[in-house]
């Protein structure tokens, strides 16, 4: 491997002027997509739908302002309060299955996990939230709820 | 700043002349077998439009004809030349893996959406709902949901293992969205090209009750060590 450092130089050549590339539809990302299409079965403005739902999901970067950081991390807490709900109620679930819990639990931890869920939908309505907001794509994992 | 768009094995002759972000000059950095592609960048962190994507995109893309391609990821931004110094110094040898990994090959996105499950939702709960009726609402829902799951492995499944052993590699995931049964990205030969068209026009033949969308070719964003 060379110890030289970079070097770094224009890459045109004197006798070539730099174009700007042959850039697909700079509004529509439809447009842009069909010239990378080998092969569709359906109607590509379903697909569109589908990618469109997925970007919205895509974590932007923090917006600074303080009303875009405020409801940035209230959707990020309530996202993870929402996790742990989720888990708590499925491992219930799993031990009502089992037969491992008593009526009387049975009726108790319903409750519980009732108001809970009725607590985070005044949370969201508070926040301006709506259900698929609270979630977070981790990329190959998939999402977190 | 610089915009970073790609690693790519050392270019024998000067790049095309292109234009990258905020229509500056497409420039690159050497050392050893590798270098840089980047243009100079000035003002906040890119956004996210359609446009400055396909920007990104359109840069990469001119590079895949006659270099193996490490594409970065949109939005990478250095401080300077001399960070750019450093990133190549510190992970030349990864470069160099990563480039020998894709050298040839492309990458193939698939999607694949499904018939909507028409919910078997319980019915919302009653204002007296007590705790064994929640309970039991939502065992229903749960098993629902695990019943739905398995199948689309299953489905899921079924599509890749076609796909599966004409490539050198993948990434997918099951069930990313309700409607989205299989996303998946395929690492393959750029001569596999047309073997994969027509095994993905096969399947959509075979599976007549899903859409599928195969995309391609693009630089293999996917097969690209994470940092």
């Amino acid at each position: 491997m060379s110890a030289s450092p970079v070097s770094c130089h224009p890459a045109a050549a004197p006798a070539h002027p730099t174009q700007p590339l042959p850039a697909p539809s700079e509004e529509d990302g439809l447009p842009a997509l069909q010239h990378k299409v080998l092969h569709s079965t359906g109607d590509p403005t379903e697909f569109m739908a589908e990618l469109e739902r997925t970007c919205a999901a895509l974590p932007q970067r923090i917006n600074a302002d303080p009303e875009g950081v405020e409801r940035g991390l209230s959707k990020l807490v309530l996202t993870l309060i929402e996790l742990l709900r989720q888990l708590m109620e499925r491992q219930a679930l799993r031990r009502i299955e089992r037969g491992t819990v008593s009526d009387d639990e049975i009726e108790r931890l319903g409750e519980t996990f009732m108001r809970l869920e009725q607590r985070m939908e005044e949370l969201k309505v508070i926040f301006g939230l709506e259900g698929e907001e609270l979630n977070l794509n981790l990329g190959p994992l998939g999402n977190l709820l | 700043m610089l915009y970073l768009y790609a690693i790519i094995n050392r270019p024998v002759t000067p790049l095309p002349p292109l234009r990258g972000l905020a229509e500056q000059a497409v420039q690159c950095g050497e050392r050893g077998d590798i270098a840089a592609v980047y243009s100079q960048y000035h003002g906040a962190a890119p956004r996210i439009e359609v446009a400055q994507l396909w920007r990104h995109e359109a840069v990469v893309e001119a590079l895949l004809d006659r270099h193996s391609v490490l594409p970065v990821r949109y939005g990478a931004l250095l401080a300077d030349e001399a960070a750019l110094t450093m990133l190549l110094r510190e992970r030349y040898d990864r470069f160099m893996a990563g480039l020998a990994r894709v050298a040839g090959r492309v990458e193939v996105s698939v999607r694949v959406l499904w018939p909507a499950t028409p919910v078997v939702s319980a019915p919302r709960p009653a204002a007296d709902e007590n705790g064994r009726a929640y309970l039991a609402r939502r065992m229903a829902e749960e098993q629902a949901r695990e019943a739905r799951l398995r199948e689309a492995h299953k489905r899921a499944d079924a599509l890749h293992a076609v796909l599966d052993h004409l490539a050198v590699a993948h990434v997918r995931q099951v069930l990313p969205h309700e409607r989205v049964l299989l996303s998946a990205a395929y690492l393959i030969p750029r001569e596999a090209l047309d073997t994969f068209r027509v095994a993905i026009v096969a399947l959509g033949q075979a599976n007549p009750d899903v859409r599928l969308l195969c995309t391609g070719p693009w630089p293999a964003y996917h097969f690209v060590d994470g940092e």
